[in-house]
């Protein structure tokens, strides 16, 4: 796949007046990016396109790439091959400029034991410059963070709170966050989603990581699932659980029509699990007019249509090794 | 005994790794020792080596039964390798309990069904038996170089020796273990490794200098050195040995109390009633200077270090210029011995040169072991993850090295500088005549040693951070040891000139030689270049 050159050229602001002009349409564009560990997996000629303002889900198990990918885009490891455009430029000789830019929560960090929250972040603060210290305050309330222990003394959920603090205190054009949510109770969850959605408002985009495929539903505009380092699907949340694949459970007062639905394009998984009046089968959307037809040659008694979550089609996507294909 | 297993096996590796050394170590000795007696002129050879070590005695300790295998082992090894084997048990210990902790590793252990005393216990079983198990490669290798020297040595007696050894270097492990409960693991180990550094010097000081003898009585080393099973003169003193190994005791003790009180996580606290510190919520913006650039941060993390290393050293210049003038006669009659002369380490009979041989040789090892913990913060900041969020900040990797690389030379500027100014006023209070220009040189050739380790460090780290302080370390033992003793084990000249010791030379004696100062600083220039040309270029270690 060739890069998509540029449309337009732009120019991103933030609140430290930094500025960089841009060269994509693009917040994060990949093209075959690939990193190899040895034996070890790590990902293959990924490519991946995230957009301006897009809350993008990263999804996967573990040591299946998620981490890797989001340490190539931030310059931590380099690639064998391929390359990372974020925010137009080149992961690996601009990385100082998208810095700027960006703000970064690790899936595991480490910090200074013996320094306060609050020293951490005004430290951390300095290194970027011009951070307002207020806005570092109130993200501190909302999350119920406080800034006075020292990091040693923090649990692990306190301490992904600075990590999360310190993504967000520059209001950055982009956010790559792994697992940000990780050690947070339930209602600082909640606030940190709306804190998400206001930096996504003010015109960030976020790329992240998670292994919490409720959280990635509500919030997430695309998702992107990753297994053993390859890329096996891309899509908006409605197009991955909505139309494509209905779930049908069909109950007849007779034997049903299973090799009739079975020679039905679009038609998957037909089974009537030992009860020859049941049949039960995924759809897919431009399938669906043609079972209604057929069934309704038949005594339907009973008809029922779901549509399937994430997590199932995530876990269909690890159960089902051709799912891949 | 699944807690103790496993703390064997994490440690499988650095006992290979230091097990193989020493007996190399071992061997390598026993085909000096080969050399030395196996010449026609075997009396003189001997004498002159027993006159060479006596007059390093205030690093070796006291010389006996040069002739024979065991004494030669004794002599050359076995005063300094508890001082080596005391370095690896008191990181071990120190990391013991409280670097898990720190890692997060012990939350998991403690929930299962063991308790505190039993965890600990097990875990210091482990530290125990895997000092005794490097011993114990120590004394095949101590074995094997008997059958190449073709000597004799009694089996036993070697286990004894070792073990001896093994009691001291433990005695730091469970001391380190001990600190692990009142702060960091960072800091534990800084405090048992100074607290090493002063018992081994305290202890050869004593025996060395008259009037201070009393002050060997507080080292373990002092205990340690009272048997010498492969001396045959002086043998095993049971007693010592058992009092070497019961020392333990009351520190593993102490230990488990503290760690039985104590909140997981948090310190045992001296004063007071063991309850976290209460702490406020606060918002207010912090001020301090030191939070404002990379630079001064890391600088107001080393400064402790280096204030504490600076008087650390400066305590021992007091030692030294207090007594000089007192030792003066018995050092100058060593001077007149020809291998002394042979091996330049002296080279007249003014204070300078007495300096040197009483200051300088020994304590320069101690700068060199300063710059090798500032190393050893530098790559530690990536071992233990913490650049991962520092370089997401908008700053390129070489100039955060750099920076880095700023802070340790700075350190080691204030660190010199403190023990430059003690020196000044110990020999103006101490009647010692000295060049002030050529002790300047001095200190400033020191500052220059430390940049040149530091940027071999730093060239170490961005190669390998996770083995270099580890290499560092034997690169300066290697050069220190090629220095001191390169002319008497006939290694190649330009072997001895690649030691940054030998470079160092004598300056306090001869004055400065710029030359040699502009091509080190060039050298360690053309490192920190090399080093921040490939941690730009390489992985960033998770």
């Amino acid at each position: 796949m060739e890069m998509q050159k540029t449309e337009t050229q732009k120019v991103i602001h933030n609140n430290n007046n930094h500025t960089v002009a841009t060269s994509s349409n693009f917040a994060i564009q990949t093209e075959k990016l690939t990193k190899n560990y040895g034996r070890s997996r790590g990902i293959t000629e990924l490519d991946l396109q995230i957009g301006e303002r897009e809350i993008f889900g990263f999804l996967g198990p573990n040591g299946a790439g998620k981490t890797t990918t989001i340490r190539l885009l931030l310059n931590l490891i380099k690639p064998n091959s391929g390359r990372a455009l974020v925010l137009g430029l080149d992961s690996q000789h601009d990385s100082v400029e998208i810095h700027k830019h960006i703000g970064y929560l690790p899936g595991e960090f480490s910090l200074y034991p013996t320094l306060t929250g609050a020293e951490t972040l005004k430290y951390f603060a300095n290194l970027r410059g011009g951070v307002d210290w207020k806005k570092i305050v109130v993200m501190a309330e909302r999350l119920e963070l406080d800034m006075g222990k020292k990091f040693r003394q923090y649990s692990r959920g306190n301490k992904q709170k600075v990590g999360i603090i310190q993504a967000l205190m520059h209001q950055p054009h982009l956010l790559i966050l792994d697992e940000p949510t990780s050690g947070l109770d339930p209602l600082n969850q909640q606030e940190f989603y709306k804190m998400l959605q206001e930096a996504r408002e003010a015109g960030s985009s976020a790329f992240f990581s998670s292994h919490i495929i409720s959280e990635v539903e509500k919030i997430c505009d695309r998702v992107g699932i990753i297994r053993e380092g390859q890329l096996i699907k891309v899509g908006d949340i409605a197009e991955l659980t909505g139309i494509k694949s209905h779930q049908l459970e069909l109950t007849f007062s007779g034997p049903a029509p299973v090799d009739e639905i079975k020679q039905v394009l679009g038609v998957t998984q037909v089974e009537n699990d030992g009860n020859p009046a049941i049949l039960r089968c995924v759809v897919k959307a431009e399938a669906f007019d043609q079972i209604v037809k057929i069934a309704s040659h038949y005594n339907l008694v009973n008809f029922v249509s779901r549509e399937p979550s994430l997590e199932e089609i995530f876990l269909n996507y690890y159960r089902v090794p051709e799912a891949v294909k | 005994m699944y807690i103790f297993r496993k703390t064997l096996r994490l440690q499988r590796l650095s006992i290979l790794i230091w097990g193989i050394g020493l007996t190399l170590l071992t061997i390598s000795t026993g085909a000096a020792y080969t050399a030395i007696v196996g010449g026609a002129d075997r009396a003189e050879q001997i004498a002159s080596f027993k006159k060479l070590m006596d007059s390093f005695s205030f690093l070796v300790g006291k010389t006996y039964d040069l002739d024979t295998y065991g004494g030669f082992i004794t002599v050359r090894l076995l005063g300094t390798t508890p001082a080596l084997v005391g370095i690896y048990a008191l990181l071990l210990g120190s990391g013991t309990i409280r670097g898990e902790e720190e890692k997060g590793s012990l939350d998991v252990l403690l929930s299962t069904p063991h308790s505190r005393i039993s965890v600990m216990l097990q875990k210091w079983a482990g530290m125990l038996v895997a000092i005794l198990g490097i011993m114990f490669l120590t004394w095949l290798g101590l074995l094997a170089g008997a059958v190449a020297a073709k000597s004799d040595v009694n089996a036993l007696n070697g286990l004894v020796a070792y073990l001896n050894l093994s009691l001291v270097a433990l005695f730091f492990g469970t001391l380190g273990l001990i600190f692990g409960q009142l702060t960091t693991r960072r800091a534990a180990a800084g405090w048992a490794g100074g607290l090493m550094a002063a018992t081994y010097f305290m202890n050869t000081i004593g025996d060395t200098i008259s009037g201070l003898g009393w002050m060997h009585y507080l080292s373990p080393f002092y205990y340690y050195n009272l048997s010498k099973p492969l001396s045959v003169t002086i043998g095993t003193n049971w007693g010592a040995l058992l009092l070497v190994g019961g020392l333990n005791v009351p520190l593993l003790l102490a230990a488990l109390y503290m760690y039985y009180n104590r909140d997981h996580n948090s310190y045992f606290q001296l004063v007071g009633d063991g309850v976290a510190m209460k702490t406020e919520r606060r918002s207010t913006e912090p001020k301090s200077l030191w939070l404002s650039n990379s630079y001064l941060f890391g600088l107001r993390a080393a400064l402790p270090g280096a204030i504490i290393w600076g008087l650390g050293i400066s305590i021992y210049e007091v030692i030294i210029l207090g007594s000089l003038n007192g030792m003066r006669e018995s050092l100058l009659e060593l001077a007149k011995t020809d291998i002394y002369k042979s091996l330049g380490i002296f080279i007249d009979s003014s204070n300078e040169s007495l300096i040197h041989l009483s200051f300088f040789v020994g304590a320069i090892v101690l700068y060199a072991a300063y710059a090798v913990t500032q190393v050893s913060g530098w790559s530690g900041e990536e071992n233990e993850g913490r650049l991962e969020l520092i370089l997401s900040a908008p700053e390129p990797r070489w100039r955060l090295l750099l920076t880095r690389f700023l802070v340790t030379i700075t350190a080691s500027a204030i660190m010199i500088t403190i023990t430059g100014l003690i020196f000044a006023l110990m020999t103006i209070f101490s009647n010692v005549q000295v060049n002030t220009a050529n002790v300047l040189v001095a200190f400033l050739g020191l500052w220059i040693l430390c940049i040149i380790i530091a940027g071999i460090g730093f060239l170490l780290s961005a190669l390998q951070p996770g083995i270099a302080v580890a290499m560092l370390s034997g690169l300066v033992i290697i050069s220190y040891m090629a220095d001191l003793l390169g002319a008497l084990l006939k290694l190649p000249e330009w072997l001895i000139n690649l030691s940054v010791f030998r470079e160092y030379g004598k300056p306090i004696v001869t004055g400065p030689d710029w030359s040699v100062i502009l091509v080190m600083l060039s050298i360690s220039g053309v490192f920190v270049a090399g080093a921040a040309f490939r941690f730009q270029q390489r992985d960033i270690v998770k």
